[in-house]
């Protein structure tokens, strides 16, 4: 049972480690900055 | 020795209590954050409670108190939490079930990784969180926990006293704050912009809720219910409100206002400086603590964010990083032998070896938990990258990272 604890636990840290980095959503970004496009935010 | 069930049940709510600290640390950090990142920063708190109970289940709890290793690691003696069951583990808690003495610890740990992210707040990778969390309660918090703690720890045997956590929790998770400060480098727009707390309100309840917390953190501490615990919660009370108090009129002087912050933040910081002394001071030295803390933390914001520039975004080293030390160097001073038979005497009750002691514990465990975070930040930063793009921060990590908004105003 340990051993089965210790490999589901290993699933999720290599289900972060392959899980994508996040699309910025356009309709998010209109709420949080609403008169910024995609693209024009770097400084 | 008997299970007791008076000792028990309050060291199962006091494990709560602390637990309870974890998430109004989410409170009290969230609202310092701008409204962009209050999402991304309750849940470092949140997530934290998650991740480390897990890992302190399969192997966080044997490193830190299973049989000794060389002074500084346990073995693999409970690894899983095989063996820990309802039969108490006489070393530390003989009157308690062994599961209650493990989960009570397990609230320790927990807090004491998410009391860094107050450091990296608005900017870090949430990726590189999860890892730099995992890796740090495994190689900074376990070893120092079993070095200071533990039967056979080398810094117990060689006469550190630290009650609740002065050195294992806030020496360790201040130094590793600014470290994580200076190699994250500071947030866009820092010095330039305005970036006040966007909701105080959740400060004060944060503030509130970790002052309620912390007489679990401290008073649960002596592992039963008994006079020891009593002394530890009025001095835990007594320093909060002095902490409260000074770092509020400090303030005031210096800045024309009764911060409603600083009220809040000196609470806090007066809570950092009693623990590691909470169960070998009275409440007369918990006031001269409790003073200490608020004076000394508050200077210690001015100096790090004005002079030297660091931008460690919620004070973490100043509050949890200085009132550590502060507190277990008073202990060293204040300690009274006669308060705690497990205890000495410090300095102003004929102890001087006692804050010799204390002051080399704080240098070790200082020196060690900036190194090891320094290699492990570096390791992240070259494998996944600590930081978020540029563009991800100057919209906020709430929107990007988690694809939420906090306010739908």
């Amino acid at each position: 049972m340990i051993a089965m604890s210790f490999i589901l636990f290993a699933l999720l840290i290599v289900g972060w480690f392959i899980a994508p980095s996040s699309d910025i959503k356009e309709d998010v970004v209109k709420a949080t900055a609403p008169t910024m496009k995609l693209g024009e935010a770097g400084v | 020795m008997e299970i007791n069930s008076k000792d028990t049940a309050w060291v199962l709510a006091s494990a709560a209590l602390v637990m309870l600290m974890t998430q109004a640390l989410g409170f009290f950090y969230g609202g310092l954050v701008r409204r962009k990142n209050v999402l991304a920063t309750i849940m470092h708190s949140f997530f934290i409670l998650a991740l480390i109970s897990v890992q302190w289940a399969l192997w966080g709890y044997t490193l830190a108190f299973g049989t000794d290793k060389g002074g500084i690691i346990g073995g693999f003696d409970f690894i899983g939490l095989r063996g820990v069951g309802a039969e108490p583990f006489a070393d530390y808690a003989p009157t308690i079930p062994h599961s209650a003495f493990m989960i009570f610890q397990c609230m320790f740990a927990v807090i004491t990784p998410a009391l860094i992210t107050g450091a990296f707040a608005e900017r870090k990778r949430f990726k590189a969180f999860v890892v730099f969390s995992l890796a740090w309660a495994t190689l900074v918090y376990a070893p120092v926990a079993h070095s200071v703690w533990a039967v056979g720890g080398w810094l117990r045997e060689y006469g550190a006293l630290d009650f609740a956590g002065g050195t294992v929790v806030h020496i360790t998770s201040g130094v590793s704050a600014l470290v994580a400060a200076m190699v994250l480098g500071k947030r866009v727009g820092f010095g330039r912009d305005l970036m006040e707390p966007h909701n105080l309100t959740y400060t004060v309840l944060g503030a509130g809720l970790l002052w309620f917390g912390w007489f679990g953190f401290n008073a649960g501490s002596a592992l039963g219910a008994n006079g020891l615990a009593a002394n530890a919660f009025v001095v835990t009370n007594v320093a909060a409100a002095m902490g409260a108090l000074t770092w509020m009129t400090v303030s005031w002087i210096r800045h024309g206002q009764p911060s409603v912050l600083g009220a809040a933040v000196g609470a806090v910081a007066g809570l950092v400086g009693i623990t590691p002394a909470a169960g070998f001071v009275s409440p007369s030295s918990a006031i001269a603590i409790g003073f200490g803390a608020g004076v000394f933390c508050f200077f210690a914001v001015d100096l790090l964010k004005q002079k030297v520039g660091v931008d460690d975004a919620l004070d973490v080293f100043a509050v949890h990083g200085v009132g550590g030390i502060w507190g277990s160097i008073a202990t060293g001073l204040f300690a009274e032998q006669s308060l705690n038979s497990a205890g000495k005497d410090g300095l102003f009750f004929g102890g001087p070896d006692l804050l010799v002691k204390q002051v080399v514990t704080v240098a070790v465990v200082a020196v060690f938990a900036a190194v090891a975070s320094w290699i492990i930040l570096k390791v992240i930063d070259a494998v996944i990258g600590l930081r978020v793009p540029e563009q991800e921060e100057v919209l906020g990590l709430d929107s990007t990272t988690h694809g939420e908004l906090a306010y739908q105003l």
